[in-house]
Formats: structure tokens, C-alpha cells, sequence
């Protein structure tokens, strides 16, 4: 399938492996997506953001009639969502959102879309739409500025990431008591909107190298709660071992919260910070090992992070230590009873040299 | 002869005290297993370096599937100027409207192109790519630092760090290891002691991790090598990446490969060496490259005259979308690739 619109177009796999001769296509679809977003800023910081979608051939003929099509586009709902959560943040998994409105095909929608003429948009009759309402506060798009002033970066994600695709309508409009502070684009030279307003911005972006990549806009915005994520993880550092064999600590790290959890275990010390990750189960413990390269001597500092916060701290010195299973080798035994004997024989010689002088 | 004695005493005592002294364990040698004090210092060294030219020519042929003329944006993609590669663009069939970055520094020529219906044309280019074989020595490597490892060693849609699978297979792998390094290493010999070599779409590192036997196996081609590769890198804190490019599969002179469409998908040339492989980043080094599938051992910092970098995949969520040759409307039938080596 191309499933593709001014838009997002899905790889076509061109063989990657190394030895392959002959790879079977899949079945292929063959069609483009005309994409048009409305994103309309709401108090309390959701965005409730639509994407309609019309589906059509590589001559720019409607395919919203060819229920095939149509329901394709529709059974695409999950990734669809992923692509648009992808507009707002950089982790999808980690971003809050409610399906506002299930995709469907709503003929009384229009989507506009460059088929393929220069400089020439279409008016489709006939959309599928998606509404999701998006937690900004989930996501990596909201940046605080001060006050209830933000900063609000909305990636095309298409553009940004195949170049052949792009959104061809792009709509913002600002709803209750949002204000709409600044703009901005990148790149720079992109094209401005085709409407600018203190209620809305829109842009008709006629090809990709219209599309801006990023929309950079300065919101007033009453009512976000940024969230924090509530603390939870507990770890200690629960030993530590120098070996000056290998030159390396290990760190042991326990978990004494009651969740499972990520954590990040840190090494400090003159010129260097290292890290290394770790998971761990409630009541778990592991041990991770670092190179060392300060000199005998140097101090060094153990954190334990988890969940953004630091858990533990320790401070150790390197010390060397010292072979406790060192055996006395088969010369230096020798050696000792040499000095042995040496020895009784100057005890020997002293002895007799004491009789002698005392002797009349 | 009454100073016999005394001689023989001390001269038993001297080699007794010496044979003691100099055979017991000095201050000095902290020794376990006789290995003796390792070197503490970080050392990234080139044992090998040497540069290797190729002209490389890449030609595309273009068609309109439509029944009407088409106007249509072509982007091709050349070989990226980055670590141990160096790209200039010699000429090209037609002048480019402009030029373009990808999203992880790949090269985009972007063109105007305007095809009557059912017309073809070929769209070609050529360049002088250097490549950089060398290997390195690395010892006493640093991990990375903390805002590092969040930043840079998170799950994308091919590599599946959170699976728990992948999550405790990582763990008893590297937890011990001592560097980065020597992790990845761990991490390339338990890849390849497990590999099932399948040439299949990419299907990332969730899906080729499976269970065999009672044992798992690592199913699929180089891509779920180098995804399996950088997830479990990535579990251990190390920033990992994934090359995409070509691979010369054979040492000639003059090398040509290519795909062409066919009516049930694509046709490739025997030789055909579309490629991707990991990367690590090693403090000190920059990006290291790490071939599992050359020579059959696993080589970090060991990297051959045969590949041509297109493109990475770091940070986009949904991975590359390096297509060689694509554009929205218009299809591309055929890919040609000729390498011709310069003599030095």
C-alpha cells in the first residue's frame, strides 16, 4: 500500500538485507491522503486536534467512494493516532490524550489538497476524521515561559521525517481564554499563513517545501497544571567494590521502594561522570560495574536517580587492596631458611669466638 | 678458617634475604590471578586507517503511472558526509531545485520533474564517496554521563527497550561488563550465537526475538540485527544508532547492483547489498560502527572499505524513511548503483 497524501506515505521497503535476490511485495493499495489538521487550543491546556483525510489516486481522482479505501484508512486508526500524538511530543507513549471521536467518514467534510498541479488546491467533498483531545502537559511540546505564558512547538512530522510528505492544511485556532501571544516557523523561509488572526492561524501548504517543519507559537494559557510525577522510586546504594585488577568499581544498587522502576546509577569522579542504567524489581538488587581511572587515593561519588530524582548518594575513596591470598613462593621459602641457617652460622661463629676470648 | 663461619653465614643470609624480598609480593603489584594493576587511563587509538575512493554513479528510472502529465518533486538521497565518509556530488542529469536535509542529516536532492503519461526517464548522479576503513583500539572507555543516557538511549518504534524480555537479557549480558565496549561486545556474541538469518521486511526488535526449540532465537536480516543490537545497547545506557546504506559485496574494481521493479515486487541483482548496521557512541571516539555480519565475529571500531552510509536513524520516533529514489506521484522502476574504485 502507499498510503501517502500530501502527506505521510509509508515505506515502500526497498530491500535492505544483504543477500536477499528476489523480496515479495506486499499488496499494495495504491493511494495518496489528502490531510488537513485543525488544532484548537482550549483552556486548561488540551488540544483538541482533528485530522481529516481523503483518500486518492496517483491522477488526483477521489477514491471516498471505494469502501476498500475507505475502511483501510479507517483500520488505521492506531497509527494514525501515533502520527498525530507525534506532532506534539517526541515519545508518544508518554502523552495523555482522550478519543474524542472515533475515525469515520463524514461526508459533509472537505479536505483541501495539491494533487499533483502546481500551485493548485482541490476541494475534496468527503473526509475521514479522528478527533483526539490532547493533555499538553503530557507532552515535549509545552515549554513554560513564565506565568501562564508557554511556548508551544507543533512538529508536521511528515515533513520532518519523509520528505516527500507534508500536511496540506494546517489549522490553529484559539478557543476561550487562550491568547495567542507570537509566531514563528522553521525553517525560517517557510511560507507564512494564508490567514493570521488573533483567533487563528492557517496555513495551505501547496507542496513540502511550502510545509513548515515546526510552528512555533506563544500561547497565554489559563489553567495548565504541569504535572510532576510523584516520586515513587526508592533505591540505595547498598555496596561497593574496588578491584585493582581490573581497575573497576561495582556498584550495587537495591531497590527499597515498592515499585519496579528504571534507575540510573552514577559514577563521579576528577575528569569523568559515568552512567549506567538498571532495572530493578521491589526489593531487587543488582551490581553494575565502572572503569575507574582516578589514582589510588581519588575520591569518588556514587549517585543512585530514579525517576528524574536522586535516590542515594555515597563518597568512597579508591583504595587498592591488598592480596589476602598471596603464598609464599617456593624461592622465597628458600630464602628464609638460607637466613636461617646464615643466621645460626653467625650465631655459631659469634658463640665459639665468645669461648675463645674468654677462655685463659 | 675460624672467619669461614662468618662468611658462609652472611653470605647464606644475603641470598636468603634477597630469594625473600625480591619473590614476596611487593606494594607495588596489587596482583590477583597474576594479572597485575590495569591501565586506568582512557585510550581510543587508530591501529588502521586508510581511505579508499570510489565514483560512484546512481541512476534512477522514473515513471508516470498516470494518464496525464504529471509535475512531480523527485528526491534522491546521496551518501552522507560523516565519520569515516566523505561525499562530493561530481554531476548530476539535471539541475536540482534545491537541496534539503533530512531530519538525521541525510542528503536530499530535490527535484522538479514534469513526465507526458506513461513516460519514463532516468535521473542520474554522480559522486566521489571516500571511505575511511580503520580500526580502533579502545581501552578503559567511560560510560556515558547521566544526561546522556536519558537523553539518548530511550525506545523508538523498532527498539523495544521496555520489553521485558529484552530488559533481562540486556541485564545479565552487560550489568557486569566493564565498559561500553566490552558490553557491546557481550551484547554482538550473544546476537550472533543466536542468529537465524531470514531476509524479511523490517519488523523491528520486538518481533525478532522469537522462541524456538525452547530457546530464542534472533530471526531476520541485517535490520533486526542492528535493532536487536541497539535495543539492547540502549537498555544498558549506550547511545545506539542504525546506518543505513550500501554494502559492496564484492571486491572489484568496478561494481554494479541494483533493484528493479517487477510486477509481483522487486527484482535485485545477485550482488545486491542494501545494508544496515549499528553504531555506538564511545566518549572520546565519536560514532563507532559495529559490523556483526562481516566475517562472521563481531567487530566494534573495525570497519571495512565496503559500506556507503545514506543515512541514520537516532531519533525519529518511526525510523528512516531513506528511499534512494522516491517521489509523491511519479514511481521509481529501477535503482542502479556503480561503483568504481579509484586507484591509490
Amino acid at each position: 500500500m502507499r498510503h501517502a497524501g500530501k502527506t505521510l506515505t509509508i515505506i515502500v521497503v526497498i530491500s535492505l538485507t544483504m543477500a536477499s535476490s528476489t523480496l515479495p511485495a506486499k499488496p499494495q493499495l495504491n493511494y495518496l491522503v489528502g490531510l488537513n489538521m485543525e488544532v484548537v487550543f482550549m483552556d486548561n491546556g488540551v488540544a483538541r486536534v482533528t485530522l481529516k483525510q481523503h483518500p486518492f489516486d496517483a491522477a488526483g481522482r477521489s477514491l471516498i467512494s471505494n469502501t476498500e479505501v475507505v475502511e483501510r484508512v479507517i483500520g488505521e486508526e492506531d497509527s494514525i493516532i501515533s502520527l498525530v500524538l507525534l506532532f506534539f511530543t517526541t515519545d508518544p507513549s508518554k502523552a495523555s490524550y482522550v478519543v474524542h471521536a472515533h475515525s469515520k467518514l463524514d461526508p459533509e467534510e472537505q479536505v483541501l489538497c495539491n494533487t499533483g498541479t502546481p500551485g493548485v488546491m482541490e476541494r475534496f467533498d468527503g473526509a475521514v476524521t479522528l478527533t483526539l483531545d490532547i493533555l499538553l502537559n503530557t507532552t515535549s511540546s509545552l515549554i513554560p515561559l513564565g506565568g501562564d505564558v508557554y511556548q508551544i512547538v507543533v512538529t508536521d512530522y511528515f515533513t520532518l521525517t519523509d520528505p516527500r510528505s507534508w500536511l496540506d492544511v494546517m489549522d490553529f485556532r484559539f478557543m476561550g481564554s487562550v491568547r495567542l501571544l507570537n509566531f514563528s516557523l522553521d525553517p525560517s523561509w517557510a511560507k507564512p499563513p494564508s490567514v493570521a488572526t488573533p483567533a487563528r492561524l492557517q496555513w495551505l501548504n501547496m507542496n513540502e517545501a511550502d510545509a513548515p517543519d515546526n510552528y512555533v507559537l506563544t500561547l497565554q494559557i489559563p489553567g495548565v497544571i504541569l504535572s510532576t510525577t510523584p516520586l515513587r522510586l526508592r533505591a540505595e546504594v547498598s555496596g561497593a567494590r574496588f578491584s585493582n585488577a581490573t581497575s573497576s568499581l561495582q556498584v550495587g544498587v537495591r531497590n527499597t521502594g515498592g515499585d519496579e522502576g528504571v534507575f540510573t546509577v552514577v559514577l563521579l569522579e576528577e575528569g569523568f561522570e559515568q552512567a549506567r542504567k538498571i532495572s530493578l524489581k521491589p526489593g531487587a538488587e543488582a551490581w553494575v560495574r565502572f572503569p575507574v581511572h582516578a589514582p589510588d587515593g581519588g575520591e569518588l561519588v556514587v549517585k543512585v536517580f530514579g525517576g528524574g530524582e536522586q535516590l542515594d548518594e555515597q563518597r568512597l575513596t579508591v583504595n587498592v587492596e591488598k592480596s589476602t591470598e598471596t603464598r609464599l613462593p617456593l624461592l622465597s621459602a628458600i630464602g628464609l631458611i638460607l637466613m636461617v641457617i646464615g643466621g645460626f652460622t653467625i650465631l655459631l661463629y659469634l658463640d665459639e669466638r665468645l669461648k675463645r676470648l674468654q677462655s685463659p | 678458617m675460624q672467619h669461614a663461619k662468618l662468611i658462609v653465614g652472611l653470605v647464606l643470609t644475603l641470598i636468603g634475604v634477597s630469594l625473600v624480598f625480591g619473590f614476596l609480593p611487593g606494594e607495588a603489584q596489587y596482583s590477583q590471578a597474576g594479572q597485575g594493576t590495569a591501565s586506568r587511563e582512557a585510550r581510543v587509538e587508530y591501529v588502521e586507517k586508510r581511505n579508499y575512493t570510489y565514483f560512484l554513479s546512481q541512476s534512477f528510472l522514473l515513471r508516470n503511472p498516470s494518464n496525464s502529465t504529471v509535475v512531480d518533486l523527485v528526491y534522491m538521497w546521496l551518501p552522507v558526509n560523516a565519520s569515516s565518509q566523505f561525499v562530493s556530488l561530481l554531476e548530476t542529469s539535471i539541475e536540482p531545485l534545491y537541496r534539503k536535509k533530512g531530519e538525521e542529516g541525510a542528503l536530499i536532492l530535490v527535484y522538479n520533474v514534469s513526465l507526458p503519461r506513461g513516460e519514463t526517464m532516468w535521473l542520474n548522479a554522480t559522486l566521489q564517496v571516500t571511505v575511511e576503513k580503520y580500526r580502533l583500539l579502545m581501552e578503559n572507555i567511560p560510560w556515558l554521563n547521566y544526561s546522556q543516557v536519558e537523553k539518548n538511549t530511550g525506545g523508538k518504534r523498532y527498539w523495544a527497550v521496555e520489553n521485558q524480555t529484552y530488559v533481562s537479557i540486556a541485564q545479565s549480558i552487560g550489568l557486569n561488563a566493564r565498559d561500553p565496549v566490552e558490553a557491546c561486545s557481550s551484547i554482538g556474541k550473544w546476537i550472533l550465537a543466536r542468529l537465524d538469518y531470514q531476509p524479511t521486511w523490517r519488523k523491528g526488535a520486538e518481533h525478532a526475538l522469537i522462541t524456538r526449540g525452547g530457546r530464542l532465537i534472533v530471526s531476520g536480516d541485517c535490520e533486526e540485527v542492528a535493532d536487536v543490537f541497539v535495543t539492547l545497547a540502549r537498555i544498558l545506557g549506550i547511545r545506539s544508532r542504525v546506518v543505513h546504506g550500501l554494502y559492496l559485496l564484492e571486491d572489484k574494481d568496478v561494481v554494479t547492483m541494483w533493484i528493479r521493479r517487477t510486477e509481483t515486487g522487486y527484482d535485485t541483482s545477485d550482488n545486491w547489498g542494501g545494508h544496515a548496521w549499528p553504531q555506538i557512541y564511545v566518549p572520546k571516539a565519536g560514532w563507532v560502527d559495529v559490523e556483526l555480519l562481516e566475517g562472521g565475529t563481531v567487530k566494534i571500531g573495525d570497519f571495512s572499505q565496503y559500506h556507503v552510509k545514506y543515512g541514520f536513524e537516532e531519533k525519529s520516533f518511526l525510523g528512516s524513511t531513506m528511499l534512494y529514489c522516491q517521489a509523491m506521484f511519479l514511481e521509481t522502476d529501477s535503482f542502479y548503483f556503480t561503483f568504481r574504485r579509484v586507484k591509490s
